[in-house]
């Protein structure tokens, strides 16, 4: 081949300064010579050019967004305060400390007692009154969905609280852990997951959200901790559907 | 209490949402986007690198907060989706007829689909090299490039570029 093929992507590349001496010289041979690839590479000069010139009209950040932000990095900048002068320093890589923001800190009550105390039991008499919280997981119907209902869907409990199952998960042990969120009629909503032991479910974390979003996003920053969570438990891919239907199938039968 | 590094994640708060509102075009989904990307920031602080260019690492953290925002919804059922057509009333069904002229090049971005919007958005209008954007979206630079190219393409046809 005596010739580089004029493809889109190499006049771009050319357009948009990407190419190395000799492939450049390529392309303004090939567009002095060629009027199709010289009315290519205006194109893709001019919308380049039209998106930067368009593209200084930033679109404002609200108050709101900009004092959301300003507080996270002020809590940030006390942290670092508190133990060392290095914040002084841009950029220098720290050593990895693990801690919480403040800000998510404030939004999370992490059931540190869940492993000991409640257990989900499978089934019994509904509370009196619709839990709040964390309180909440012991609710004894939650364990019964969570042995039959599949991922994606959702039911009403009989304290009017909302519970969508959302993801399931077989950690090392090949033990069935499920990621659930609750949500009571009053807005509260407890994001957990529970893991099979027994014929019971046991919440191994549980994020409580505050109860002023209803229907909305759980503070950004608890879903992170989720996340992080689920990672760090080894359960980071989801099931499939059927290698859920199996799961469940397996499960003890219904009493 | 801003040391540089704070600085720069205040500084780049515009870019940031806008890059935000180009994959999910929801002025609050975006506010919330952004603030997730500035507290996984602030988290994984150690983890940048101080030779690479702050926008690049951020843009990466706030589309890897979309896709766990959109995964996270999709299981709960709400209308969030990586994978979204183009939704602008009335310009969508005709939003491949070259007839159909727009005067602003953004408002004509809007109507591509998200995998050509996220990367003119970062080439373009951020000024990101291939190399970052596709670093950044998680994919190789040759898809960088066909992606980019189809969709400096379709822009020329919308906005009359002949």
């Amino acid at each position: 081949m005596d010739r580089t093929e004029m493809t889109d992507e190499l006049i771009m590349a050319y357009a948009d300064g990407e190419l190395g001496e000799s492939e450049a010289r390529q392309v303004e041979l090939a567009a002095a010579a060629d009027p199709e690839v010289q009315r290519k590479l205006n194109r893709f000069t001019e919308t380049a050019q039209r998106l930067r010139a368009e593209a200084n009209d930033l679109p404002p950040v609200s108050d709101d967004l900009a004092q959301r932000v300003a507080r996270m990095l002020d809590a940030d900048g006390q942290q670092n305060e508190a133990g060392a002068e290095e914040n002084v320093v841009a950029f220098k890589p720290k050593t990895w400390v693990r801690y919480w923001p403040s800000a998510m800190a404030a939004s999370i009550t992490l059931a540190v007692g869940l492993a000991a105390g409640v257990a989900l039991a499978p089934s019994g008499n509904g509370p009196a009154d619709a839990p709040i919280g964390v309180a909440a997981l012991a609710d004894p119907e939650i364990s019964n969905v969570l042995s039959t209902l599949e991922s994606g869907g959702s039911t009403v409990l009989t304290s009017g609280a909302t519970l969508n199952v959302i993801a399931s998960f077989m950690d090392a042990n090949s033990v069935l852990c499920r990621e659930f969120d609750y949500e009571a009629l009053d807005g509260q909503s407890v994001v957990s997951v529970a893991c099979q032991e027994g014929d019971d479910w046991r919440p191994k974390i549980a994020i409580a959200s505050s109860a002023e979003t209803p229907g909305t996003y759980a503070p950004a920053s608890s879903l992170d901790a989720l996340e992080a969570w689920l990672s760090s438990s080894g359960l980071s891919h989801p099931l499939s559907k059927e290698d859920e239907r199996k799961a469940l199938d397996t499960l003890a039968p219904e009493m | 209490m801003s040391d540089c590094f704070s600085k720069a994640l205040t500084e780049k708060l515009p870019s940031l949402r806008r890059f935000a509102l180009s994959l999910c075009r929801n002025g609050d989904i975006a506010d919330d986007l952004v603030q997730i990307t500035i507290e996984r920031a602030l988290r994984a602080r150690s983890s940048f690198d101080p030779n690479s260019r702050i926008e690049a690492w951020l843009f990466r953290i706030l589309k890897n907060a979309w896709i766990d925002m959109v995964r996270r919804n999709r299981v709960r059922g709400t209308e969030l989706d990586v994978d979204d057509s183009p939704q602008i009333a009335g310009e969508t069904q005709h939003a491949g007829d070259a007839r159909l002229m727009f005067v602003s090049v953004m408002k004509a971005v809007d109507t591509l689909p998200l995998e050509q919007r996220e990367v003119l958005l970062l080439v373009c209008v951020e000024e990101l090299s291939y190399a970052e954007a596709a670093d950044v979206l998680d994919v190789p630079k040759g898809t960088i490039m066909s992606r980019l190219s189809r969709a400096r393409s379709a822009l020329a046809d919308r906005v009359g570029i002949k």
